[in-house]
């Protein structure tokens, strides 16, 4: 069974998601933070992780970073969620070897899992 | 109207007013003076008559049979004593002249005045004294002469010329002083000030509201100074006060808009998914319903946001150049979905090579605006038409329609904020009205412009232009 970890402080984003890929066969699990999000991601080894950047304790991009300085986690797949255009995320966010961005209000939750499909 | 200066006007009103003194002046002189002066001539000449005749009698009678350069020459040195007798006659008791002085101006005397034995007086027909006709009585009483005096008002006329002459350049003199002294102090104490007053006050006019008028003056233009000084400062702090409110107004749409924005996303997900559980068709019509209000809420949002933000801060849209042709192609082929729904006829041109610095989603809206506009106001069946113009500096995309037009009183209105064309009464069109207002702040926010040409009944065209940037060298891919 594909793994996604879904990383979002607002729960009810996260938990359309959930609906919508443990709809499409998918095992679930999601944090509320990058601090959780990176204990979550260790302990799950995702497939793929689609994660949120605005978050409180620890945000995404720092997540980001230090899951890429990992052993385990320099390689899983990740999908990054935002409300800011495509064209503003920085770049050294896209060096951390993203996959792709989603601007939150621009896709259905279809079109996303058709974007992790994609990249599986 | 011709516009008369203060200035002119205040000099012209002393001009008035010095001129009406001095004529005044001048009247009352001369008149005082004609008075004294020909009463006094008329007392001198009647003196020297009286004094003058017998002399001039003896010496007639002396020198009558020598010819008459004796008597001139003797007659003379009486008048030289009197100029105002310049004409001297000898009459006999029957009015006949016997002597004159001056033969080319007889004096003409009435029988009762020529044997008058007392002083006759001869008067034009104005009443002035022109002669004085003195008998000259002999030795023993005989009466056989009588002597007429012309009496001539010259030396007055040319006394009285010459007061006046003297008043006139005496008057000049002071009017050309009193003009500069004048000119001087109400430059000095009026009008200077107060075109310092209006300087600042256009200034202030003009925004400028750190305007402050220093006249160190203790009057009425001090206080008016004050009174300006005072409304520029209140303007100052009514308009941070209203800046404040409008910022917070501002951040109010821009939370309000960002918190719409994530349960709209959350119902249009689960919207989805019901569909996916493919539902019976009545419920699925239901849905389509909720999701097109979804939809038409999601557009408002995202519309308030791109106000409030550029609105908020006119520096804060983003940018990144874009190639324009794929954002253009996706445009096009969203709107040939929903144009095929109403039958128009829709046409799209969108090959070009041009990039343009801009942020996708507000340029997507801003285009989407226009083209949501055509798809209103054009009827089933009608055509609309999108073209694209590359030229060295500029992309210009125009949208053409056949819908109803714009009349030409509403073209003004129709980038305001919440302006629609269509009568309030007769609405028939869906939209907030502030399409057409996005479309232009964010086309303007990327140093382009937007403009419309509409015939009433045959349609409008929409041209948007953007500024051109080269295309970004291609970065090694991560």
């Amino acid at each position: 069974m594909i793994k996604i970890a879904i990383i979002e402080d607002d729960q009810a984003i996260s938990q359309m998601y959930r609906f919508k890929f443990e709809g499409e066969g998918y095992s679930v699990e999601t944090a509320d933070n990058g601090k959780l999000g990176l204990e979550l991601a260790e302990k799950m080894q995702p497939d793929i992780i689609l994660l949120d950047l605005m978050m409180p304790e620890m945000t995404g991009d720092e997540m980001l970073k230090r899951l890429r300085a990992t052993d385990w986690g320099k390689d899983i797949k990740v999908i990054i969620l935002t409300n800011m255009g495509e064209q503003e995320i920085p770049d050294e966010i896209r060096a951390l070897n993203v996959s792709g961005v989603v601007l939150k209000s621009d896709m259905t939750p279809r079109q996303v899992a058709e974007l992790v499909k994609k990249h599986l | 109207m011709k516009r008369w200066s203060l200035r002119a006007r205040f000099l012209l009103l002393l001009i008035i007013l010095l001129l009406a003194v001095f004529a005044a002046i001048t009247l009352i002189i001369v008149r005082e003076n004609t008075k004294t002066l020909r009463a006094n001539l008329i007392d001198q000449s009647k003196s020297f008559a009286t004094l003058a005749t017998q002399p001039i009698g003896t010496a007639f009678e002396t020198y009558k049979d020598s010819g008459t350069i004796r008597i001139q020459q003797k007659i003379a040195s009486f008048t030289d004593l009197d100029h105002n007798i310049d004409q001297v006659e000898i009459i006999d008791t029957s009015g006949k002249q016997v002597f004159t002085s001056d033969s080319a101006h007889p004096i003409t005397v009435n029988a009762t005045a020529a044997t008058s034995i007392s002083t006759a007086y001869l008067y034009d027909k104005n009443g002035n004294l022109t002669g004085v006709v003195q008998p000259y009585i002999e030795n023993f009483g005989i009466h056989r002469y009588a002597v007429v005096y012309g009496i001539s008002y010259q030396s007055l006329n040319k006394s009285i010329r010459d007061i006046v002459t003297f008043i006139v350049i005496f008057s000049a003199a002071i009017l050309l002083v009193s003009l500069l002294v004048w000119y001087v102090l109400i430059n000095r104490l009026f009008l200077r000030p107060v075109a310092q007053v209006s300087q600042a006050a256009l200034l202030i006019s003009r925004g400028d509201l750190d305007q402050q008028i220093h006249l160190g003056r203790q009057d009425e233009i001090g206080d008016l100074a004050t009174a300006v000084n005072t409304m520029a400062s209140s303007l100052k702090g009514d308009i941070a006060k209203l800046q404040a409110v409008d910022k917070l107004k501002s951040e109010f749409l821009m939370i309000t808009a960002h918190n719409l924005r994530t349960p709209l996303t959350i119902i249009d997900g689960y919207l989805e998914r019901l569909e996916d559980m493919k539902p019976p068709a009545e419920l699925q019509r239901l849905l389509e319903l909720i999701s097109t209000n979804v939809t038409r809420l999601n557009t408002f949002s995202e519309d308030a946001l791109t106000i409030s933000t550029i609105e908020g801060d006119q520096t804060n849209l983003p940018r990144a150049p874009l190639a324009m042709q794929s954002v253009l192609e996706d445009a096009a082929k969203e709107f040939a979905t929903l144009t095929k729904q109403k039958k128009i006829n829709f046409t799209a041109t969108t090959a070009t090579t041009a990039w343009v610095n801009l942020s996708k989603p507000h340029f997507r809206s801003a285009l989407w605006n226009l083209l949501d506009n055509a798809y209103k106001f054009t009827p089933e069946g009608g055509s609309i038409e999108l073209t694209v113009t590359t030229s060295a500096e500029r992309l210009e995309i125009a949208i053409k329609d056949s819908g109803i037009g714009i009349a030409a009183t509403e073209v003004p209105h129709l980038f305001t904020k919440f302006h629609r064309a269509t009568d309030t009464l007769t609405y028939n069109y869906e939209g907030t009205g502030i399409g057409l207002y996005i479309s232009k702040l964010v086309v303007e926010q990327y140093g382009g412009g937007i403009k419309v040409d509409s015939t009433e009944g045959k349609g409008s065209t929409f041209t948007i232009w953007l500024p051109t940037v080269p295309p970004p060298t291609p970065k090694a891919a991560a």
